[in-house]
């Protein structure tokens, strides 16, 4: 245990530059771009040089761009992440609203997906060109030239709009019904703590098209990866000695290959995982699903810097944590890997 | 008012309670749909950023917030289009804090009574003293002090609280624009004890708080403010503005996807759906579920731009020659669907009254503008860029489209360019697009008006960064002159010089559009067109 703790607080240590340079870069990034806040809000037919001079002493941008990222890394430091001008609202505030939504979906929308993708890939590649290794094929490709606002609208006209299924895609939540209380800003944890039926039915039921929409966008990848890991792993000379050694079919496909295909496997994992996270903008605009991405894809739209840069820090965050957990699952899978950090 | 802190800490607690006592308390608040259609769902494609009537940055939707939760001293009358349909009238107006105005000495003086009872939503009386200090923080702030100035509200020293309910203003002279700007979001009268007991040194006004919080006397109160996904607004009962309004409770949803908003108002899941892309718009008029409502925009135009500093479009010939070339029917049935008022194709060279904007004399004609193309020298074509703003693709991108075909044929070769929503106003701010589309509206409809935004001056509403001394003459002249006949007649010549001289191309007046449940009804379409909830109705 001490060896795993040591071991997550070296790695914490190093994403410390990595988060450093990433917050630096989008802030620089953010003034280089040619749009002027101050031009873009002042926005009121009317509004003249005067006024964007103003508004341009408002937010600090008169001063030079080492002393704005000064101002800026102090307030970091006392946890303020300055204003959203495109909400009115805290970007702290914004972010912890928002952050459960995203997570609800994306979490959900993963384990889906890993439930279907894992054992298809697996069945595709113990028998390659079988049926199902077709129907993996042709869900693979489906879902990377598919984009998902496509089949998030297509969810909705079939099961909303036409069949009358699915609730409302509007939100998270049925506005007739009362929310749960407030306490993880999960909404189906709040209800099950709550205790409070009628609202966890309005929470899952909003969830469904989503949370399909997300799966079946992350379903191609996690499959794909799954299949040609396997395949090498099948064709590999220990899973050939273990056949030629008469050891049961099923406990060489679970125990050994799988094993060993694992790691590849629990990379793309991660690497869906965190980009699931952040990009799943088009989702959540299709279905007003109130997330950190539509949150940043408005700011940017709106040259509003302060929400762009939480939002970049955040999901640095979230990739360093996914890696870390990568790197614990890797020393797990695989005992050689742990031994060296 | 609860803002997020608190709501969340609420939330908490809340929680924490029913983890020990289990006792339920409904925390939050459903939206209860009551059989007596005293409540509303509006769904929206933006959601108000602001409770700050004078704030920097503000949008669109959040006029409709400073509508329902602020008063001004008056409003726009209004005049029924259709039956149970009406629009503001912006020549007459009626009293909302005022109980009566009185105008006097020629319309030097205005005198406002307040309505002897009205109480903002804390409780606190209404006073002549927090009119005055509201106007006067709205001529100290940037986002408002323009506005107001444009109709001479601009010094402190104007505004006197005569009396408790009394308020006096003075002007040097009389000023037709003083009404109507009064009638404005910019004119809200804050509770200003209230405001101040947040104000700071740095923040004399109270704008760090005013944007978070609301300090009005309007007809409704916000009941739950989630920024970017909802406002949840609550009668108030005291509300001495006006008849009492007969919705309850209003919930605006943010629904940026508007195919998700047509599906909601077409299933009958919402009451209202605003910002309808043109094309549903054809649909939902084929549906007898839903009632559509369009009105022409008369303050808002769509057209064509030059920068006419830069060649080829400094060449009057070569404006005209495109004005001659553009295919006009394809982009008005095209982007429109021809929902909309054409401001092309006008029978006769000369101005048609002293309205503005009004039908140009161009028309689809290319020999006309082949002609006009050699004359200044082009005869070969020449090559452009035509450039919109990534934001209003639905409507830019087919004009961009034809207008690439058609100019293709008088042997000029476009380049579409897709300018990023947020770069697009440094671009034009700094006048750096040669020959784009656009879109923008004015306040007030008077012509004078128009023509001091849109045709001169050194600024982003200037689109064809026009310069004209005559043209100046004539709208400086206008700007004062009570003489309607004169008045018409100085208007009739700057008309005539925009015709010729083509700083910009008007295409059309574009509509209003909203779908709503045939029970709600006496919607009265405003300025911003955002929904007023005070005189609507809604039938159980």
């Amino acid at each position: 245990m001490p060896a795993l703790l040591s071991f997550i607080g070296k790695r914490s240590l190093a994403t410390l530059p990595i988060l450093a340079g990433a917050l630096v870069f989008t802030f620089v990034v953010m003034r280089l771009l040619p749009a002027d806040p101050a031009a873009f809000l002042a926005s009121g037919p009317g509004m003249g040089p005067e006024e964007i001079e103003a508004i341009r002493i408002n937010l600090g941008l008169d001063r030079s761009i080492p002393e704005q990222l000064l101002i800026y890394a102090g307030d970091i430091l006392r946890g303020d992440l300055g204003r959203s001008s495109t909400t009115g609202e805290t970007v702290v505030d914004d972010l912890a609203a928002r952050l459960p939504a995203s997570l609800e979906l994306t979490v959900t929308g993963f384990l889906l997906a890993m439930l279907v993708a894992l054992p298809l890939g697996i069945a595709a590649a113990a028998r390659p060109g079988s049926w199902i290794d077709h129907l993996c094929r042709i869900i693979a490709t489906a879902g990377t030239s598919l984009p998902s606002f496509v089949i998030g609208l297509l969810l909705i006209h079939i099961f909303y709009f036409n069949l009358g299924w699915a609730p409302e895609p509007v939100g998270r939540f049925d506005m007739m019904l009362f929310p749960p209380p407030v306490v993880t800003g999960s909404m189906v944890i709040d209800a099950v703590l709550a205790g409070d039926g009628a609202a966890l039915r309005s929470v899952l039921g909003r969830m469904v098209l989503p949370c399909l929409t997300m799966a079946l966008f992350a379903l191609a990848p996690l499959a794909r990866i799954t299949r040609g890991a396997m395949i090498g792993v099948l064709a590999s000379d220990f899973v050939v000695a273990a056949r030629a050694a008469g050891l049961p079919r099923r406990m060489v496909l679970w125990h050994y290959a799988l094993h060993n295909a694992a790691v590849p496997i629990v990379t793309t994992l991660g690497l869906v995982f965190s980009y699931m996270l952040g990009a799943n903008v088009l989702v959540e605009k299709v279905f007003a699903w109130p997330g950190i991405g539509s949150y940043a894809l408005d700011a940017v739209m709106n040259a509003d810097y302060a929400p762009v840069q939480g939002f970049v820090l955040l999901v640095a965050v979230a990739f360093a944590l996914v890696n870390l957990l990568i790197d614990i699952l890797y020393g797990l899978i695989d005992p050689r890997v742990g031994r060296m950090g | 008012m609860m803002d997020r802190r608190d709501f969340l800490k609420s939330g908490a607690a809340a929680g924490l309670f029913l983890s020990v006592g289990g006792v339920v308390m409904p925390f939050g608040q459903a939206f209860a749909q009551s059989a007596d259609g005293a409540s509303l769902r509006v769904l929206a494609e933006d959601g108000p950023n602001s409770r700050d009537p004078h704030g920097d940055g503000v949008n669109r939707a959040s006029l409709g917030t400073f509508t329902n939760i602020y008063d001004r001293l008056i409003n726009f009358d209004r005049i029924e289009v259709s039956p149970g349909l009406y629009r503001y009238d912006y020549s007459r107006f009626k009293g909302e804090l005022a109980e009566r105005f009185e105008v006097l000495e020629d319309g030097k003086v205005l005198v406002f009574h307040l309505h002897p009872d009205a109480t903002f939503h804390d409780g606190k009386p209404v006073t002549a003293a927090d009119v005055v200090w509201s106007l006067e923080r709205g001529i100290n702030l940037p986002a408002s002090k323009r506005q107001l100035g444009t109709g001479s509200i601009v010094s402190a020293d104007q505004f006197e609280a005569v009396d408790d309910h009394t308020v006096r203003l003075s002007f040097a002279r009389a000023d037709r624009y003083t009404l109507p700007n009064l009638a404005l979001t910019f004119a809200s009268v804050l509770n200003s004890e209230l405001v101040r007991s947040h104000a700071t040194e740095a923040d004399p006004w109270g704008t760090e708080w005013l944007r978070n919080n609301a300090a009005g006397s309007g007809a409704f109160k916000v009941e739950t403010w989630t920024a970017g996904q909802q406002v949840i607004y609550s009668r108030f009962d005291d509300w001495k503005g006006g008849a009492l309004p007969q919705i309850r409770r209003a919930l605006v949803q943010v629904v940026p996807a508007a195919p998700g908003r047509v599906a909601a108002v077409t299933r009958g899941d919402a009451d209202v759906a605003l910002q309808l892309p043109p094309k549903d718009v054809a649909a939902i008029a084929a549906d007898p579920k839903v009632k559509l409502i369009s009105l022409p925009v008369t303050n808002s135009f769509r057209f064509v731009a030059f920068n006419t500093r830069t060649a080829p479009f400094d060449d009057v010939r070569v404006r005209q020659a495109i004005a001659w070339a553009l295919p006009y029917e394809d982009m008005f049935q095209g982007a429109i669907f021809g929902r909309g008022m054409p401001l092309y194709g006008a029978a006769s060279a000369a101005p048609e009254g002293s309205a503005f904007p009004q039908p140009y004399p161009y028309q689809t004609d290319l020999d006309r503008a082949r002609a006009l193309l050699a004359e200044a020298g082009l005869g070969d074509g020449f090559e452009t860029t035509f450039s919109y703003n990534v934001a209003d693709a639905v409507t830019a991108d087919p004009i961009a489209l034809l207008v690439q075909e058609q100019l293709g044929r008088i042997g000029i070769k476009v380049t579409i360019e897709k300018v990023p929503t947020a770069n697009w106003g440094t671009l034009l701010t700094e006048k750096k697009v040669p020959f784009y589309v656009e879109g923008s509206s004015a306040w007030f409809n008077d012509p004078d008006y128009f023509f001091r935004i849109f045709f001169q001056g050194d600024w982003r509403w200037n689109f064809g960064s026009f310069q004209n001394a005559e043209l100046t003459v004539l709208v400086e002249k206008a700007r004062w002159e009570t003489d309607k006949d004169t008045y018409d007649d100085l208007i009739r010549q700057a008309i005539a010089i925009v015709f010729r001289e083509l700083p910009i191309m008007p295409l059309w007046l574009p509509s209003f559009d909203a779908a709503m449940q045939p029970a709600v009804d006496d919607f009265t379409y405003y300025i911003h067109g955002q929904v007023d909830f005070r005189p609507l109705t809604k039938s159980a």
